[in-house]
């Protein structure tokens, strides 16, 4: 790769100690995200899919540090993350700031949006109160919100707008990275939509990064560059977007994006649909080997006994697969 | 069209709150046939569930007050019946499933007790054959191992597997209707897809009637018959989904159908409707979508009736559906 990556996460492990059971301390802790790689290039989007429990909250959390990493490193501009003293990480946030799920819960009832907004300028020391006032309503302004409307509490505004709220306070301190995790899964279609492309038009406009995290495989391919799937910890095929809408090779990307309804029933009844069977199993307590092979259709004695690498099987990505479907892939487009 | 199974016609729901009358739904109708599926299209708000509440009875009231129209299930008025009628009608005839298979579970009895529960108080079952068909039911639904899962409880169960124990309730006493109310939306998109699939064969084994309340144009597009959207707790569009899909009339569904963000096909500037759907509990006088509409213009200020277009079955409340300009969308 030529271009430098913004964020170069390595190994990314973070565990979590399971409490109860009869002696405690005994029970082994349940690893959320078991050695991840991620790379977001500046000015780009890496979208990061998987469904509940596959760790990709916990990736962004613990990149920010809200939870600590047990292993790995997040070199950012040059400099690892997880080995920042506590002045040096709190300058670095600086350039990282978070976009939250929920824009109900995320924004302080008591505040208003002028509070809200200054509140990153307030903690890291910079502009007059004046200026800050003038920045809040450019800021709104840039997030197509009324700037008149500064002086009002976050229940006054509906979700979509209270997630443009979230949108420009993270954006207040000009980021060069911006980790949004599940920035639209609240919102309504319609909704959706406006704040999708406002993301776009703002990343054209300030050049700024996303890793964006997402359960919805539609919404991510609207705005990523390069695509990671997740499953049980790991990430199982990483690419370009259209490697993985295109070309998707490991079972589980097939049967995710076969999962996905299509709005056209014509098309839905012409698709055959691999549904997978069974549930996911427990991060307590993964199989052996391969972590989906107790859903996969082409599972063998080799998959329970050796881990898959993440590694290119001659498609132009990297899949951790021992029985990537290449041939299939490219016939069924 | 087959004798509908059941039928709503002009029902209007409000909510009297302290903020004012909220009008959650607005003079809905619709019928629904045996084996059919009908699938109610909405965004938050737009009053898809509260119109299948008022039909299940689960409204709390006060603040709830069904304002007008009429359901009715065969020859039975459900509106102002005896509860000992109503009893034999939702439930055993009218079954529910819900979005959160958590809350609608009871957390401390085990989840065989619940389903066996359906056969003791409604057929008198006894103990052991209420377990035997409860454990056949489950295995009809996929819950593997029906035997141990009985004497699970619900936080045991995943997801996915409540949703099953809790279609295995509903499917019971073998109704002729099955609500569900946005079934999948707490699920992933692999466990939805087992869910629908479930849903799919077991109507086709029992030529029960569907009705499906979702916001998800991808789930209804996959197994809807029919299609209703509702906007501001109006009807503002009726058809076959097939006709639907290829040509929706009403500037809503329009707007909503080009807003969806697909996993083929060309990756263009996502759709978006501009502005929030109005407050319900401060309507305008007209058209409800009329400050979001692209095509506004005077006559919007009119309420509009729901107009037939095309030959078909099919509807849309807009002035501009009635004349020529509409036809040609």
């Amino acid at each position: 790769m030529t271009i430098e990556p913004l964020l170069d996460v390595r190994g990314l492990v973070k565990e979590f100690p399971q409490s109860g059971g009869i002696i405690p301390g005994r029970l082994s802790p349940i690893r959320a995200v078991s050695g991840v790689d991620v790379q977001v290039l500046p000015g780009q989007t890496h979208g990061l899919v998987g469904e509940s429990g596959c760790g990709k909250s916990t990736v962004a959390r613990t990149i920010l540090q809200l939870d600590k990493p047990t292993a790995g490193e997040a070199i950012f501009e040059g400099r690892d993350l997880f080995k920042l003293n506590k002045s040096d990480l709190r300058e670095a946030r600086k350039d990282i700031q978070i976009v939250f799920q929920d824009p109900f819960s995320s924004l302080n009832p008591r505040m208003t949006v002028q509070s809200i907004i200054e509140e990153p300028f307030v903690i890291h020391g910079g502009a007059h109160k004046s200026e800050r006032e003038a920045e809040v309503k450019r800021l709104l302004k840039q997030v197509g919100l009324n700037p008149e409307h500064a002086a009002r509490y976050p229940h006054q505004f509906s979700g979509g707008q209270r997630q443009r709220v979230g949108i420009a306070r993270a954006l207040a301190l000009q980021p060069k990275l911006i980790i949004a995790d599940e920035p639209v899964s609240a919102l309504d279609v319609s909704i959706q939509a406006q704040v999708v492309n406002l993301m776009r038009d703002l990343q054209r406009e300030l050049n700024v990064s996303y890793l964006f995290i997402a359960h919805d495989l539609a919404v991510v391919r609207h705005i990523s560059d390069v695509v990671s799937v997740m499953y049980l910890g790991k990430i199982v095929e990483t690419g370009s977007r259209d490697d993985i809408y295109e070309n998707p090779t490991h079972p589980y990307t097939q049967a995710l994006l076969s999962a996905v309804p299509e709005p056209d029933p014509i098309l839905e009844r012409m698709r055959e649909r691999r549904v997978l069977v069974g549930d996911l199993p427990s991060p307590a307590d993964p199989p052996s080997g391969c972590r989906f092979r107790t859903r996969c259709w082409k599972a063998t004695e080799l998959c329970a006994e050796e881990e898959p690498a993440l590694e290119d099987p001659g498609v132009g990505h990297s899949v951790a697969c021992h029985h990537p479907e290449v041939e299939v892939a490219i016939s069924s487009r | 069209m087959a004798v509908p199974l059941l039928v709503v016609e002009d029902l209007s729901v409000e909510f009297h709150t302290d903020e004012g009358i909220v009008k959650a739904v607005s003079n809905m109708s619709w019928e629904l046939a045996a084996g059919e599926t009908m699938a109610i299209l909405g965004e938050s708000g737009s009053g898809k569930s509260v119109s299948v509440q008022a039909v299940m009875g689960l409204l709390p009231m006060p603040p709830a007050v069904i304002a007008g129209g009429s359901i009715r299930y065969g020859d039975t008025e459900l509106i102002g019946s005896e509860p000992s009628v109503l009893r034999n009608i939702r439930g055993p005839e009218i079954a529910m499933i819900f979005q959160d298979p958590l809350s609608a579970l009871n957390p401390v009895y085990r989840v065989g007790w619940q389903i066996a529960e359906m056969f003791r108080m409604h057929e008198g079952a006894s103990r052991s054959e209420a377990r035997t068909r409860s454990i056949d039911l489950m295995q009809r639904v996929g819950i593997p191992n029906p035997e141990i899962r009985f004497r699970q409880y619900p936080h045991e169960f995943s997801g996915g597997m409540r949703q099953r124990a809790m279609i295995a309730m509903a499917l019971a006493l073998n109704p002729k209707v099955l609500i569900a109310d946005e079934p999948t939306t707490a699920l992933d998109v692999t466990v939805q897809a087992q869910i629908m699939d479930l849903l799919g064969q077991i109507q086709a084994d029992t030529n029960m009637g569907l009705i499906l309340i979702t916001h998800d144009l991808g789930v209804v597009a996959s197994v809807a018959d029919r299609v209703i959207v509702m906007y501001a707790g109006r009807t503002v569009e009726t058809g076959d989904a097939e006709s639907f899909y290829r040509r929706p009339a009403h500037p809503y569904s329009k707007g909503l159908m080009r807003s969806v963000p697909r996993i083929t096909g060309p990756l263009e500037r996502l759709h978006s409707i501009d502005g929030t759907p109005p407050s319900v509990v401060d309507l305008p006088a007209g058209c409800a979508f009329a400050t979001r509409c692209p095509e506004v213009h005077d006559r919007c200020t009119e309420r509009p009736a729901l107009i037939q277009i095309g030959d078909r079955t099919r509807t849309a409340a807009c002035h501009l559906v009635g004349e020529p300009v509409g036809e040609a969308v």
